[in-house]
């Protein structure tokens, strides 16, 4: 059976929330919308005996490929410009939520100097855990691809969290 | 299979946290979201979505809903809110200009002949709308809507499509509206602005204020995707991104009252993030002393405070956050 709209936005809009954060999208509740909105059209191509998480992610990263344009030049001067954050001045508290937050706002910004595709892979991957055969599938790219994509990602990646001052 | 060694465990570690970092705003955003999201699909399949390209279809809709609205809510504007004094000013000033910016790709050219038309009229009709607009709202937002009342009512009634459209569009999806400078009941900081040729991208489904109580305009429901969207939508659902500051800010105040100023320092952490030089900017500064000095951490409150006020010397938060700081 395939899932209707609903069951689909019930059960995965925080997937798609947080996978378009990760995308670099700072106005995730609009994305999100249009997220949905295509997958609502698309939804007769998808089939129901493979994971929808990856083919969500397929229409995320179109989604946050067209919004990022404007809103990623935004979010790096958010961050490198405002000097001291919340985050920055709270961090101590021991909250730990305060402090994932922190890191998410690491991660995503690093994620940003990673090269898009590349970065598609890094997220499916490292962040939704996903086998590399559904990474792969996902992108619809070999499996060698996606490998030597990951690493060139994580190279990237950790170069990013390094330069960015990160723990 | 190729071989993949484990990633660096500080690295691990910093993606496990990313992971599970709460989602601020996330659920919020759900609740409204699916009415409004079963909303737009009717909407869309009564439209006719026949392109497969998410991104040309989402463009062509939306370039469609926003010129309908546009022309609706500059109707409406004209007869509504900027009355006699849009009207005069929109026959002899914005007639030529409007023309002309409509010709053309309007984009452009409409900022300027909303401007100019608003200029002449701005003083006179911002003194009559303000009054009416301010009961319903001090806010900023009220400031909003009386630039863009003026502006889709000089220049909209005249042209309609085009140029209203050009003139709406830069302001929803930016907080940056053209012509409030000319009006200018409140301070509106200018960030974010996008430039006008993006106008026409997927993120035009940002549901136009229209569907606030308070606003002298109004989208027709049938007219447009946004506002068929919004009838059946919460009508109280925050599509700006200055109700989302909004949002934000008043969570963090609600936290701070009930003695959560932890939570709610998480809130501004959140708007910080997302607004760093957001309209709310100061409040949440203020705020954010405010939840320093309740979580014990003075210090950070004072720096916080002293960058903050050497920021924005006119701040008209400045007493408060001196106050606080003095009592210290």
């Amino acid at each position: 059976m395939r899932p209707t709209l609903t069951a689909i936005y019930e059960e995965h809009y925080e997937y798609v929330w947080r996978t378009l954060l990760r995308l670099g999208v700072r106005d995730a509740e609009d994305a999100a919308q249009n997220v949905f909105l295509v997958a609502h059209r698309k939804l007769s191509t998808f089939d129901p005996t493979r994971p929808i998480r990856p083919w969500l992610f397929g229409i995320a990263f179109n989604v946050a490929r067209e919004t990022r344009r404007k809103a990623s030049e935004r979010y790096e001067r958010a961050i490198g410009s405002n000097g001291d954050s919340i985050g920055d001045v709270i961090g101590d508290l021991h909250s730990s939520d305060a402090s994932r937050l922190e890191a998410a706002q690491l991660v995503h910004v690093a994620l940003a100097e990673v090269e898009e595709s590349r970065r598609a892979v890094f997220v499916l991957y490292e962040l939704d855990q996903e086998p590399m055969k559904e990474v792969a599938d996902a992108l619809g790219i070999p499996l060698n691809t996606a490998y030597s994509s990951l690493r060139r990602a994580r190279q990237e990646f950790c170069d990013a969290v390094e330069r960015l001052g990160g723990r | 299979m190729p071989k993949l060694e484990p990633l660096d465990p500080k690295f691990r570690a910093l993606l496990e946290a990313e992971r599970k970092a709460p989602l601020i705003g996330m659920t919020e955003a759900k609740k409204r979201g699916l009415a409004l999201l079963l909303g737009s699909v009717s909407g869309l399949e009564s439209i006719d979505v026949s392109k497969d390209v998410s991104s040309d279809v989402s463009k062509d809709i939306a370039k469609d809903a926003a010129k309908d609205t546009a022309k609706d809510t500059g109707k409406d504007a004209a007869k509504d809110a900027a009355k006699d004094a849009a009207k005069d000013a929109a026959k002899d000033t914005a007639k030529d200009a409007a023309k002309d910016a409509a010709k053309d790709t309007a984009k452009d050219t409409a900022k300027d002949a909303a401007k100019d038309a608003a200029k002449d009229t701005a003083k006179d009709a911002a003194k009559d709308a303000a009054k009416d607009a301010a009961k319903d709202a001090v806010q900023v937002g009220a400031t909003k809507w009386i630039a863009v009342s003026l502006a889709s009512g000089a220049v909209g009634v005249i042209v309609g499509v085009a140029v209203s459209w050009a003139v709406w569009k830069p302001w929803t999806s930016n907080p940056k509206p053209v012509v409030v400078e000319a009006v200018v009941v409140e301070e509106i900081d200018v960030l974010d602005a996008a430039p006008a040729e993006d106008a026409a991208t997927v993120d035009v489904f940002v549901a136009p204020e229209p569907d606030r109580p308070s606003a002298p305009l109004r989208a027709r429901p049938s007219e447009s995707i946004e506002a068929e969207t919004n009838e059946r939508g919460d009508p109280n659902r925050p599509t700006s991104p200055l109700a989302r500051e909004r949002a934000l800010i008043d969570q963090a105040r609600a936290a701070l009252r009930a003695g959560r100023a932890h939570d709610a320092l998480v809130a501004l952490m959140g708007h910080e993030r997302e607004f760093p030089n957001g309209t709310l900017a100061e409040e949440r500064e203020r705020l954010v002393v405010e939840g320093l000095v309740s979580t014990g951490r003075g210090a950070a409150a004072r720096r916080r405070a002293e960058t903050f006020l050497s920021r924005y010397p006119e701040s008209a938060h400045r007493a408060r956050i001196e106050t606080i700081v003095h009592d210290l």
